[in-house]
């Protein structure tokens, strides 16, 4: 129990850091972005990688789109990739990845999320690609994000046809030589849906400015609206505008609601705390002059010191003292400092959790300071934080496959290793009384055999159908004489998939393991989702491990159900067994499976309902933290051999159901099946942490226990096997004798109710050059048995070179001995195996 | 060369078929590989439940191991030997070998069994258990080979971690 109670203090230990990020992300996820709009998207992801990675290559490679790079979360981990944009069908974005494909032969089309598209859209003003004429009226509608630099958000583009090729109407407010930045007079609420902004013309060296709302698709409407703004415009006057013009004015778009005297810096309330709320953004902003271009001012020298404080306070991870003092310079009349501390404020925020405040610390910025290397620096953190608190949907909802080509594979492999083992046994009798020693040998050869396998799948693949057949088989061929030569095919079946109509069928020689099935068998399994998420199947065959001189086959039916809320499914099932006729073992059971990309957990019940007793319980789950930490706990309770009638053939020399059922009765035989089984019990929990870059740690504690069985005539009854458990502390790392070997170093103690044993192993693997790797193996296990006042020790080491020819030929050895001595009160036995094997393998 | 292939395999069947004994359960069942736009992904599959222990290297390496323990219905019943499958290569994956491989102990209950993965390069990944919980996921990225200009040197920040560039 103490080791569970160490495990669990250990990955708190282990994990107080994430608690930190888990709350930073949860308040992430409370501040979406409102701003987006729905449609959808394609793009071309060219490539992607755990590590961050660069854009350069793919911008020049397509100068006239936009090609960025973000940030996204696949199975609990960070994925940059390298995204090129925007298609608005999936049509034209197959169409330029095949181009791409020569370049980036990973490249890929995705459906990305609106928001996706509305972020990289504002922070690629200029990066908007110029489509030809009929990608313009597919995109044309979509480009609605509101766009920077914008002193507050823009109309929103929900009027039809606004922004349509069609609508190539506007109203000219006024004109004025000098800049505009909002208007002068507020715009009725009902044209406050229509975009405000700016256009320029240069007459005879002279620039004018012309603030202008648009955009309508008929004099009528046009007409109306100006109208209504006659009142406070009384200039405004119709004007029709070109297409450049109404795609261009994404760029200088204003706030409708938005009127002068502007505010030139806004200074954030400061909250009675000290800490600054979040700055106002609904008013409008002039852009300031960079640091470069400003003057220097009487304020620089405490601006100086508020930005070093501000900066070191940031450096140490005082993100609190680090708001405050840049909070405080920016209250300062404009400066020097006041361009960088408006960005570091926003990083400040950030890392303090405060991600919407930090978007608006950025989005202040690119107002105020809407061109240059910092905007950039800006618009890609903008970008980073806005993918960031996007909600990410689940990889395989946002991914667009291509359409499938049929393909025909065959891959497998064919080995043959020629195996040999020679034992020497020295026997040593002690007779303390007569002070006499008698030794005998024994040597002899224990193995000699030629083993071949063989590993077989054709798989044909078609958009509606996905064929496979398996054979897998081991062929032995023994040399010594009173062995005979053995063929086990482990799997031989054929398996047919129609994709479209979503129906399986697998015949043949296969594994078991689900669906109540316990192994392998030869037979039918078949299944067909009636609905995404619920399938049914059937099953029924023989069972092919069965060495009783008995006739057995079964049926079952199983319901798989799921995925609900995402992350649970599970499974539903009953079988009945028959052996000579009558029930070997008829059971319900169910699976129960939890998944999520960092947490999951399996649990099966099968119940036995002909003996009325629960066959198997087992629970398995296991964590993984972002930090790299891992657990993971079992705890398995099952009748063991699993329950059936045929366990009353154990021990006994007539293995025919039929037989013995004509001297008892079948409840005789199930109590004596009964008596014949016992109850194992294992619960074991262990967690491993990464240390550094080269070194994990692991331990794992285990508890086993074998219940007592009581045995019939011809079986005697077998021993409780008490608790034994099983303490193991691992330490593995790599690049510690050359640059990519993997060492694994375990000690285990392992404690029973009359032994007590220690292991020690050491486990070397190592690659030289592109085709050799050797395997170097140390185990030394001792083990004192209290009971029988015996000694055992055991050293065991180990070769295994390999080398690789021809890319799919690998010859393989293993060289290896055992020297294993055993103590005890008036003998000593110590054995030496020396074993090695010789062998190729062929890749296909 | 596939008409070779099935001819020695109906070959290799009919000639082995003579003694046929009942087999052991093997641990490993089929080897797929999927290519996603942002990953590819190496899923074995198990002919019984398993449930992922940990894995090394974290990230990076030649040589993955993954350890794992065995839910074994009938524990007497699985194979102790090592079983192999090979992942060919693809534009976007390495080649890859497979190998399962029972503890030291030979004691399937209470040691972890290993998954050594070699793959023919150094590579990115990250391993999970699967959804049915009788697989194994292991996620590669797709990097494809770029190459910058010779001038442009500093702008390869993930050439730094991927040797194979």
């Amino acid at each position: 129990m103490w080791a569970v109670t160490l495990v669990i203090l250990f990955l708190l230990f282990a994990n107080l850091p994430l608690a930190t990020a888990v709350y930073a992300a949860s308040d992430a996820r409370d501040n979406p972005e409102s701003e987006i709009k729905s449609g959808k998207h394609f793009v071309v992801t060219l490539r992607s990688s755990f590590t961050p990675i660069s854009a350069k290559q793919a911008k020049r490679d397509f100068p006239d789109r936009p090609v960025y790079l973000l940030e996204s979360k696949a199975f609990g981990k960070t994925v940059h990739l390298v995204r090129v944009g925007f298609f608005s069908s999936y049509a034209d974005a197959m169409a330029f990845r095949r181009q791409a494909l020569a370049k980036y032969p990973a490249a890929l089309v995705s459906e990305i999320p609106a928001n996706e598209y509305a972020v990289i859209s504002r922070t690629f003003p200029a990066m908007k690609p110029a489509p030809a004429a009929k990608e313009i009226k597919k995109l044309e509608p979509k480009v609605a994000a509101p766009a920077l630099p914008v002193p507050a958000p823009a109309a929103p583009a929900t009027g039809a046809g606004e922004f349509s090729p069609k609508a190539l109407y506007a109203i000219q407010l006024e004109e004025s030589p000098k800049a505009i930045r909002a208007a002068h007079a507020p715009i009725p609420a009902a044209l406050r849906r229509y975009r405000l902004y700016v256009t320029q013309s240069r007459v005879r060296n002279k620039t004018n400015y012309q603030l202008k709302l648009g955009f309508f698709e008929n004099e009528q409407d046009v007409y109306a609206a100006r109208k209504q703004l006659k009142a406070a415009f009384p200039g405004a006057k119709v004007t029709r505008i070109t297409l450049n013009e109404q795609k261009g004015s994404v760029r200088t778009a204003l706030s409708t609601s938005a009127v002068l005297p502007m505010i030139a810096a806004p200074a954030p309330k400061v909250s009675p705390g000290g800490v600054a709320k979040t700055p106002a953004t609904s008013v409008a902003v002039a852009p300031q002059p960079s640091a470069a271009q400003m003057p220097a001012t009487s304020y620089d020298r405490d601006a100086l010191a508020l930005s070093e404080k501000g900066r070191a306070a940031l450096a140490r991870g005082d993100n609190i003292t680090a708001i405050g003092a840049f909070d405080r310079l920016l209250r300062l009349p404009p400066n020097r400092y006041s361009q960088d501390a408006q960005e570091l404020i926003g990083v400040a925020r950030l890392r303090a959790g405060e991600t919407a405040a930090a978007r608006k610390e950025y989005e202040l910025y690119l107002r105020l300071y809407p061109t240059g290397e910092g905007s950039d620096r800006v618009r890609q953190r903008l970008a980073v934080l806005d993918a960031r608190t996007a909600p990410t949907p689940p990889p395989a909802l946002k991914t667009v496959k291509p359409q499938m080509q049929a393909q025909s594979i065959i891959v497998g492999n064919f080995s043959q290793y020629y195996y040999h083992g020679a034992s020497k046994l020295d026997s040593t009798t002690l007779s303390p009384t007569a002070n006499v020693q008698n030794q005998a040998s024994l040597t002899q050869t224990d193995q000699s055999s030629l083993v071949t396998n063989l590993n077989f799948m054709h798989r044909y693949r078609s958009e509606e159908y996905d064929n496979r057949l398996v054979i897998r088989d081991t062929f032995t061929k023994n040399f010594l004489q009173g062995q005979e030569d053995t063929n086990r095919p482990s799997a031989i079946y054929y398996e047919l998939k129609d994709r479209q109509r979503d129906y399986s069928a697998r015949i043949g020689r296969q594994p078991g393991g689900s669906g109540g099935v316990l192994g392998r068998f030869d037979g039918l399994l078949a299944g067909y989702n009636f609905t995404p998420r619920w399938r049914v199947n059937v099953v029924g065959g023989i069972p092919t491990d069965i060495t009783y001189d008995s006739h057995l086959r079964f049926v079952g039916t199983s319901v798989d159900i799921g995925p609900y809320a995402d992350h649970w499914g599970g499974s539903l099932y009953t079988i009945e067994q028959k052996v000579d006729g009558v029930t070997d073992r008829h059971a319900v059971g169910s699976e129960l499976r939890y998944f999520d990309p960092a947490f999951s957990l399996y649990g099966l019940f099968d119940y036995d309902t002909e003996f009325k007793t629960t066959n198997i319980t087992l629970v398995q789950g296991n964590w993984t933290a972002t930090s790299g930490t891992s657990a993971h706990i079992l705890f398995d309770r099952r009748k063991t051999p699993s329950l059936s009638l045929t366990n009353a053939l154990i021990g006994e020399s007539d293995t025919s159901i039929t037989s013995q059922l004509t001297t008892k009765t079948y409840e005789q035989l199930k109590q004596q099946a009964l008596n014949l089984t016992s109850t194992t019990n294992l619960y074991s929990v262990g967690v491993s942490q990464p240390l550094a870059t080269s070194w994990q740690a692991g331990f794992d504690f285990q508890s086993a226990h074998t219940s007592s069985t009581v045995g019939t005539a011809n079986q005697p009854a077998q021993p409780d096997t008490g608790t034994i458990s099983t303490y193991t502390g691992n330490l593995i790392g790599n690049g510690i004798f050359t640059q990519r070997d993997v060492n694994v170093v375990s000690v285990s103690r392992i404690k029973g109710p009359t032994f007590i044993g220690n292991s020690y192993s050491l486990t070397n693997r190592l690659l030289w050059g592109g085709s050799w790797s050797l395997d170097t193996t140390l185990s030394w296990y001792t083990q004192h048995d209290s009971s029988l006042d015996t000694d055992l020790k055991r050293f065991a080491p180990s070769l295994k070179p390999s080398y690789k020819w021809k890319n799919n030929i690998t010859l393989e050895a293993e060289f290896g001995e055992e020297h294993t001595t055993n103590t005890g009160p008036t003998t000593e036995d110590k054995t030496l195996r020396r074993y090695w094997s010789l062998g190729y393998r062929w890749d296909f | 060369m596939k008409k070779l292939l099935s001819a020695i395999t109906v070959l290799f069947i009919s000639c082995a078929s003579a003694g046929i004994a009942h087999a052991q359960d093997t641990i490993l069942d089929d080897v797929d590989t999927s290519v996603e736009p942002e990953w590819t992904q190496i899923r074995v599959h198990f002919t019984l439940p398993v449930n992922y222990e940990r894995h090394f290297p974290q990230e990076h390496g030649q040589q993955l191991q993954i350890f794992f323990t065995i839910a074994g219905l009938q524990a007497q019943k699985l194979s102790l030997q090592e079983e192999v499958r090979n992942v060919p290569a693809t534009p976007v994956m390495p080649a890859a070998t497979i190998t399962y491989e029972p503890p030291l102990s030979l004691n399937l209950q209470r040691d972890p069994s290993t998954l050594l993965v070699r793959f023919d390069r150094a590579v990115n990944y990250d391993v999970r258990p699967g959804e049915d919980h009788r697989s194994i996921v292991i996620y590669l990225p797709v990097v494809p080979v770029e190459t910058p200009p010779a001038r442009d040197t500093a702008d390869r920040p993930a050439g730094k971690n991927n040797p194979e560039k």
